[in-house]
């Protein structure tokens, strides 16, 4: 928890209530092991990435701070 | 037998403070230790340091010690060895899940699909607070009967400071005077204005309109943070030092409401907090968020005396009162009532525990991931006729700060001599939990192969229509396992296999389901109770 790590896995990109004044997108990250809602080190918690959202299939290479529920990432790499 | 009862006891693992700290950050954290025995003994209290992995301290309490610092079924079977010897009021873990372990229990909300519920296991403290044996599900730790709070360091950092000042704002603690009407500062999401003003309508004896985000916020003064208690009902995230207010239900890219970085200077010493915020106590590295520690480590190091709040994702109805509301509800009225901070989180999870029915899966997920971060044994209201406690005397280092005491008495603590009611109330609070542990009816941590509610009829009972892909999970409920689980450690496949051969099917069902964002409602956690003879309750929540 307290240094970074990498992890490699997919990420996958939901919007629900799409076009609405709640549309919400979701960015999942699904390693082997575990998935985690996923985030950007300086993006937003709560609120549309859409640099990660572009990433919608790839699979990565993410390395950042795996959490509870959220991997933090410093560095998202198509591989 | 030790010349006076043990009341207190700190425990940390001592090799690992070294490893992180260095000989002589290690050094300073543990004269702190021991300026706050001193100042703990000045007031009545007998604090006794225990490092787990010191045999020569194992060995006092017939346990063995701790080898690694990570093991926290080894970290609760001392910590049991230790209630079993001394029998202390007060359990203070030294230190983050760097030097003292959280627990990680399977979540039961968890479905594999981090969009539902993110958390697969639930980070806690709770084992540490029952007498119950370690054991893989939060479902054993329904009878908690220890009064136990965390001073947290941060992950990650290295610094001795964050540690020494906590230790030196316990060692200074003061009690707020109670008053006729005790302020409260209540902030809230916009959205859940309604649900926090029947919370601050709960609370005995407090005055403090509920303040909402939007447009408070993220800017206070001095003046707004003045209160000794403070409610917040916000949204918060993982590795974000920022909570965050909500104007409309679903909104995106939401205002924020609290700021850790421009909380310095603004706290009062010895204020207590309740956050019902998602993650709102948990243990992340600074770096992870530029340097900036979180709200609640914050307002820590600025001198509160504690933050109860939840380690993940937490939920609560808008415009009703159930999970995280309920349990920070419960914590500030015993904190009102002059309850110790320890007390005040036991005597919650406990109430939590005994006003519900049945422990629902949102129920378990709430009992485990609410903790006390701050020293156990803080009294941080003083109502009139309460003993008052000498002076502190001075410890290391001097800081050379002002204390920013408005109206206060120094501390209030147990005494050493422990009154007959305080006995009595131990005594009975310990019944409470080891009754809950024996009755309460909980559900499984994991839902049946099939549900047993179909997404069409949920629609109905909800009133509207529910989107494709709606998924309802059921969740059987059983009778209390009983005491045989031991202390044996098993593998979580075991434990699942025990777990379903010992249980009682009580008809009790949880039908929970995850409903996405619609246009107009932000996404919702439902959760149907049945109950055999009785009307069923329909329960709609969000994310805090």
């Amino acid at each position: 928890m307290s240094t970074q790590e990498t992890v490699r896995g997919t990420v996958s990109v939901r919007r629900v209530a799409t076009g609405s004044k709640s549309e919400q997108v979701t960015v999942v990250l699904t390693a082997k092991d575990r998935s985690w809602l996923l985030r950007r080190s300086g993006g937003p918690s709560f609120g549309r990435d859409e640099e990660l959202a572009a990433l919608d299939g790839k699979a990565v290479t993410a390395t950042g701070f795996a959490g509870s529920g959220v991997f933090l990432a410093t560095d998202v790499a198509e591989r | 037998m030790p010349a006076a009862p043990v009341i207190k006891v700190v425990v940390t693992h001592r090799s690992a403070a070294r490893a992180k700290y260095g000989a002589s950050g290690w050094s300073r954290i543990r004269k702190e230790v021991t300026a706050l025995a001193k100042a703990d003994n000045a007031r009545g209290i007998t604090t006794r340091f225990f490092a787990l992995d010191s045999a020569a301290d194992s060995q006092k309490v017939g346990a063995t010690k701790v080898t690694a610092a990570a093991d926290a079924v080894a970290v609760k079977a001392s910590i049991d060895r230790i209630y079993a010897k001394w029998a202390p009021a007060y359990l203070m873990l030294l230190g983050g899940p760097e030097l003292v372990p959280q627990h990680s229990l399977p979540n039961p909300l968890w479905t594999g699909d981090p969009e539902d519920d993110p958390d697969q296991f639930i980070r806690t403290d709770l084992p540490y607070a029952c007498d119950a044996a370690s054991f893989p599900s939060v479902t054993a730790f329904t009878g908690p009967t220890r009064a136990v709070g965390r001073l947290p360091d941060l992950v990650g950092e290295t610094d001795a400071d964050v540690l020494v000042d906590l230790l030196r704002h316990a060692r200074e603690a003061a009690a707020f005077t109670s008053s006729a009407s005790t302020p409260v500062f209540a902030l809230s999401t916009k959205t859940w204005k309604v649900s926090t003003q029947l919370t601050v309508g709960k609370l005995a004896g407090v005055s403090g309109a509920v303040l909402t985000s939007p447009t408070r916020g993220p800017v206070w003064t001095a003046a707004d943070l003045a209160p000794s208690l403070h409610l917040v009902n916000c949204h918060g995230g993982e590795f974000d030092p920022k909570w965050y207010g909500e104007a409309t239900p679903g909104q995106v890219n939401l205002p924020t409401s609290m700021d850790a970085a421009s909380l310095p200077g603004l706290i009062a010493k010895g204020s207590v907090v309740a956050a019902e915020c998602c993650y709102g106590v948990a243990h992340w590295p600074p770096a992870a968020a530029g340097g900036q520690a979180s709200v609640a480590s914050t307002y820590l190091r600025e001198g509160a005396s504690g933050v109860f709040g939840a380690s993940n994702v937490a939920y609560g109805p808008a415009t009703a009162n159930e999970y995280a509301d309920l349990m920070c509800q419960y914590f500030l009225n015993e904190v009102l009532g002059g309850a110790s901070l320890g007390r005040a989180a036991l005597a919650a999870r406990q109430r939590f525990v005994q006003t519900e029915s049945f422990l629902d899966p949102t129920d378990l997920k709430t009992l485990g991931q609410f903790d006390l971060l701050g020293d156990p044994s803080i009294h941080p209201i003083a109502h009139a006729g309460q003993p008052v406690a000498p002076p502190t005397p001075p410890g290391p280092p001097p800081d050379g700060r002002v204390p920013h005491a408005p109206v206060r008495h120094s501390i209030r603590r147990s005494v050493q001599a422990v009154p007959a009611g305080v006995v009595s109330r131990r005594s009975m609070m310990t019944a409470i939990g080891k009754a809950l542990e024996s009755t309460a009816v909980v559900s499984n941590d994991a839902p049946n192969a099939r549900a047993a509610l179909s997404r069409e009829r949920l629609a109905e009972l909800l009133g509207y229509a529910l989107p494709e892909g709606t998924r309802v999970r059921t969740y059987a409920s059983t009778a209390p396992l009983g005491s045989e689980r031991g202390t044996r450690r098993i593998s979580r496949s075991v434990a699942r296999r025990r777990l379903a051969r010992e249980a009682t099917p009580t008809g009790v069902v949880a039908h929970v389901a995850f409903v996405p964002a619609t246009e107009g409602r932000g996404r919702a956690l439902v959760v149907v109770r049945a109950e055999p003879g009785a009307e069923q309750e329909v329960r709609v929540v969000v994310v805090r």
